[in-house]
């Protein structure tokens, strides 16, 4: 019967430690996963390195100067484009990832402080 | 905390749940049951408070409690966050799992029964389990009967150390399956794969594997999934099927005569039509290795029609698509062209054309790798000396500016690119191999998942096995896994037109004799009794050669059986007697009860083959100019008997030749084709030393005794390394004239049964016109061979004549008889 008892009170603690490491790291863990699998298949689309890479090269080898302008124009307009959504997509993915977390604390908080 | 000994190195097994005895379980069962109800209650009536104390309590609660039913069937740790070799595995099982192991150690501790077989009891009640079963042709509730009966006969046997053992095994299992926690699957995998004798029993009588479970598992619950109508559609994520010309750079430019005259492997792959590939990893990363280099990044895949060329193109346009290439390949397009529609109603000017037209619009756009399946085929555009399209291509390959992959089967990139150097310099040959069995039937495990959907109809799990044993068997030199899915597509159709909802390993073997014309399945009943009788059965064709006929029907039973040697052919022997004693007759009727009709016999004479320059004849040159008759015959009937007349009389190189077929069962011809052996039998004759046999039988010495001392004397012909490998070196006797007396019989009665079949008249032998014809067709020197001269130039040329004449008629009875030596054709009765 010892046994069970010590059993129990180990599963206790260990029960809050879950939580805890459920909550937080799992958690987190879970924003920033689902974050790049929507960066993921943008990345498809606004193609930012490779944009970046190539930004004063002509625009689908039109080699003259038209074609020179063209592709860094069309590139820059992509890269801020691209820039942009990334940021705001980051920034959804902060705050979510904030207020995740502040969920138990602001509650405790609530709790505790009047 | 108690923990279970680690009788494996490196895993552990440790959760004190195990060895909880009533009292404690009890407890811990109810204080948790309680404790979680007053946690509920008490996180809804504190959040409903007025004070916000406890309505923060309360929430918190609320989501503590939340969690733990979010997790409440997960383990404790995921599987993927598992690094090492080593620690206790218990938090990786889910709590289904672990509950089953407790449960099955508490009973058999408690009943006095065996841990193991209890367990087995347990998971395989349930549904996932009993839906593996179906498809391994175990019928579940059968399943449960038999390890009832174990549990009741096998001694009482649940310690810790077994317990640990099988924890392990569950764990190692779901690693190695790549699986996101330990299932009771697993538990149920790793009972099979323990090899404990109670547990063998109870597998081994529904003839169940380790490996056939794990594939019967895992493609039940792929079976359960949102139906697909490609096998990639199965392991991918969906995506926006757009045609991707340009690139994301916007570098590319458009290829609109190549797209004319091909096919975009990346927009198959984006569809999730082509990339799925088990097997052939060397030879995929040999692709990518040669694809990443800077320099001469062009490949040819060789290998035989249906080993997986394409695939290994599909998967590359598959990992092109999900980013997941060489920095080389990066947005690129996988474009195959289609030598077909490029030479297509177009002169030889017109096709030269069109590939610098494509070559300029691939090396403008440089985002396009091309994939030509047949490449041989380019060489192979131009007659004579004209230019062949490979010729232009070339330039643009030795610019390294795009890459080519090739692919082409090995007897045509022997003939057509490996003589041509400056091509061959160009690409860097990947040999692209047959994958192995378990890797055939991996794929067509998966594959037989969308076949099912598409004829409504279940396969089991030991049709695809025997699909692969058999087409492999049977189908070679097609390679695995084309010859096995032709099969298995076949026996899909086979089973449909049978109104019956189940594929079954007969339905495979049903196919494939109609298809090889051999008898597979088992003899069963009258079968199995005239096999047991085969010398009876072949004595109502042939006369006397007793030691002949007993050793053809324990080859043909020994076959039949099952207990082939592996590796060399069904049977070979060597005939020696005199001419007209039967060895050819025994030979065609050997190859009716094996394959069914006489066709199925390839006859060479040997005296053909006497000069060292008739061995390129009989296997083929290395340039193929000259074809091999032996090797050419037995690609063509790999299921036959093969006679070679006059055996010692061939070359002593074309022997040696046997000693390889005898023992390996197989051959490679000039061009390098490996020729498969082990469905034939050889049957070589010989008339060499026929005056020592016949004056030994004469003498009253045995036949046995006259092998043995045959054998000896053969050695002048034949090496004493093939004779002992050869089956069995049989002598045929001299025909006697009473034995002529009965094989005249014979014939007659053929004769009259080939009349009554195509004129409808019957005809009949008086005992004189028998022994008239004995006499006539027995020749001391040459036995009964001029029989069969006898009956066709006294009997079926005057029946034929009388035909014409219609002198006889359909309805009438001919009585042959004899006068004055001389026979008569007596009409005994006319209808009209």
């Amino acid at each position: 019967m010892y046994t069970g008892v010590l059993y129990l009170a180990e599963r206790f603690f260990f029960r809050i430690v879950s939580f805890l490491r459920h909550w937080y790291v799992d958690g987190l863990r879970t924003i920033a996963r689902e974050t790049m699998n929507v960066l993921e298949p943008l990345d498809r689309t606004f193609a930012l390195r490779i944009t970046a890479k190539n930004l004063f090269q002509p625009l689908y080898q039109d080699h003259t100067v038209v074609g020179h302008v063209l592709g860094f124009v069309f590139r820059s307009l992509r890269l801020s484009a691209g820039s942009l959504v990334y940021s705001a997509i980051l920034v959804v993915a902060i705050t979510v990832a904030v207020v995740w977390a502040g969920i138990p604390i602001s509650i405790l908080w609530y709790g505790i402080h009047p | 905390m108690e923990s279970i000994p680690n009788t494996t190195p490196g895993f552990s097994f440790s959760d004190p749940r195990l060895v909880f005895g009533t009292g404690n379980r009890f407890l811990v069962r109810s204080v948790s049951s309680v404790t979680y109800a007053i946690l509920a209650a008490a996180a809804l009536v504190c959040s409903l408070s007025d004070l916000r104390e406890l309505r923060s309590a309360g929430m918190l609660t609320a989501l503590f409690l939340i969690d733990r039913v979010v997790h409440a069937w997960k383990p404790e740790r995921p599987l993927r966050f598992f690094h090492g070799n080593s620690g206790n595995v218990a938090s990786y099982f889910t709590p289904e799992s672990l509950n089953l192991l407790f449960t099955a150690f508490h009973r058999a501790k408690s009943r006095g029964a065996h841990f193991t077989l209890i367990l087995l009891s347990l998971v395989s009640e349930r549904s996932e389990i009993r839906s593996a079963l179906q498809r391994i042709d175990a019928p579940p509730d059968d399943f449960q009967k038999k390890i009832k009966e174990a549990i009741e006969t096998a001694a009482p046997h649940a310690d810790m150390d077994e317990a640990h053992k099988v924890a392990v095994a569950a764990f190692e299992e779901a690693l190695a399956r790549d699986a996101a926690a330990v299932e009771p699957a697993h538990l149920f995998t790793a009972l099979a794969r323990l090899k404990e004798p109670d547990l063998i029993r109870v597998f081994g009588a529904f003839e169940i594997n380790d490996d056939d479970l794990g594939y019967a598992i895992s493609l039940s619950s792929m079976a359960m999934k949102r139906p697909r109508k490609t096998l990639t559609a199965f392991f991918g994520e969906p995506r926006r099927l757009r045609h991707r010309v340009m690139n994301r750079a916007w570098s590319s430019r458009p290829t609109p005569v190549l797209d004319s005259v091909s096919e975009d492997l990346t927009d198959k792959a984006r569809a999730q039509e082509i990339g799925f590939l088990i097997g052939h990893d060397r030879e995929y990363r040999a692709l990518l290795d040669v694809l990443a280099r800077p320099q001469k990044e062009n490949v040819v895949l060789v290998g035989e029609v249906g080993s997986g060329k394409g695939a290994i193109a599909g998967r590359l346009a598959r990992d092109m698509v999900r980013d997941r290439v060489p920095s080389t390949l990066f947005d690129h397009r996988l474009v195959e062209l289609s030598l077909g529609n490029l030479v297509a109603s177009a002169h030889q000017a017109e096709i030269e054309d069109r590939v610098r037209r494509i070559v300029d619009e691939i090396e403008t756009a440089g985002n396009v790798t091309l994939y030509i399946p047949d490449i041989h085929n380019l060489v192979r555009t131009a007659g004579g000396h004209e230019m062949s399209a490979a010729d232009v291509l070339l330039p643009a390959l030795r610019r390294e500016s795009f890459s080519v992959i090739g692919s082409c089967p090995p007897r045509e990139f022997r003939e057509y690119l490996e003589p041509v150097s400056d091509i061959l310099g160009t690409f860097e040959v990947i040999r692209v191999t047959e994958i192995t069995p378990p890797e055939a039937t991996g794929l067509l495990a998966h594959e037989s998942v969308v076949l099912e959907r598409k004829h409504h109809t279940t396969v089991s799990f030991k049709a695809i096995r025997k699909a692969v044993e058999l087409g492999r068997r049977y189908l070679a030199p097609k390679p695995l896994p084309g010859s096995a899915r032709e099969l298995l597509g076949e026996a899909f159709a086979y089973a449909e037109r049978g109104g019956r909802k189940v594929v079954t390993p007969a339905d495979v073997i049903a196919v494939t004799e109609r298809r090889v014309s051999v008898p597979i399945h088992e003899a069963e009943g009258k079968e199995a009794a005239k096999l047991l009788d085969l010398e009876r059965f072949i004595h109502e064709r042939f006369i006397d050669q007793e030691e002949a006929v007993r050793a053809v029907a324990r080859a043909v039973r020994e076959y039949r059986s099952g207990l082939t040697r592996r590796g060399g052919p069904i049977a070979s022997f060597l005939f020696v007697g005199p001419t007209g004693v039967g060895k050819t007759e025994l030979a065609k009727i050997l190859t009716t009860i094996q394959f069914g009709d006489e066709r199925f016999m390839v006859r060479f004479d040997m005296s053909e083959f006497q000069s060292k320059e008739s061995f390129i004849r009989f296997i083929g040159s290395p340039d193929g100019s000259v074809r091999g008759s032996l090797t050419d015959a037995i690609l063509e009937k790999p299921y036959c008997v093969i006679l070679l007349d006059e055996f010692e009389k061939a070359h002593p190189d074309i022997l040696n030749l046997f000693l390889q077929v005898t023992d390996d069962g197989r051959l490679t011809d000039g061009l390098g084709r490996t020729v498969d052996f082990s469905n034939t039998i050889i049957i070589a004759t010989s008339n060499a030393h026929s005056d020592f046999v016949k004056s030994e039988i004469e003498r009253g010495t045995s036949i046995s005794e006259i092998a043995e001392q045959l054998k000896r004397k053969l050695t002048v012909f034949f090496r004493p390394e093939l004779l002992n490998r050869l089956s069995a070196t049989i002598v045929f006797k001299s025909l006697q004239p009473a034995d002529v007396l009965h094989i005249a019989r014979l014939e007659l009665v053929k004769l009259g049964a080939l009349l009554r079949e195509n004129h409808g008249i019957e005809l009949s032998f008086d005992d004189a016109a028998v022994t008239l014809t004995a006499e006539l067709g027995y020749d001391p020197a040459f036995g009964a061979r001029p029989l069969r001269g006898v009956i066709s130039d006294k009997m079926r040329a005057v029946l034929a004549e009388k035909l014409l004449k219609h002198e006889i008629q359909r309805g009438n009875t001919v009585k042959v008889g004899v006068a004055e030596r001389a026979f008569t054709f007596n009409l005994i009765e006319i209808n009209k």
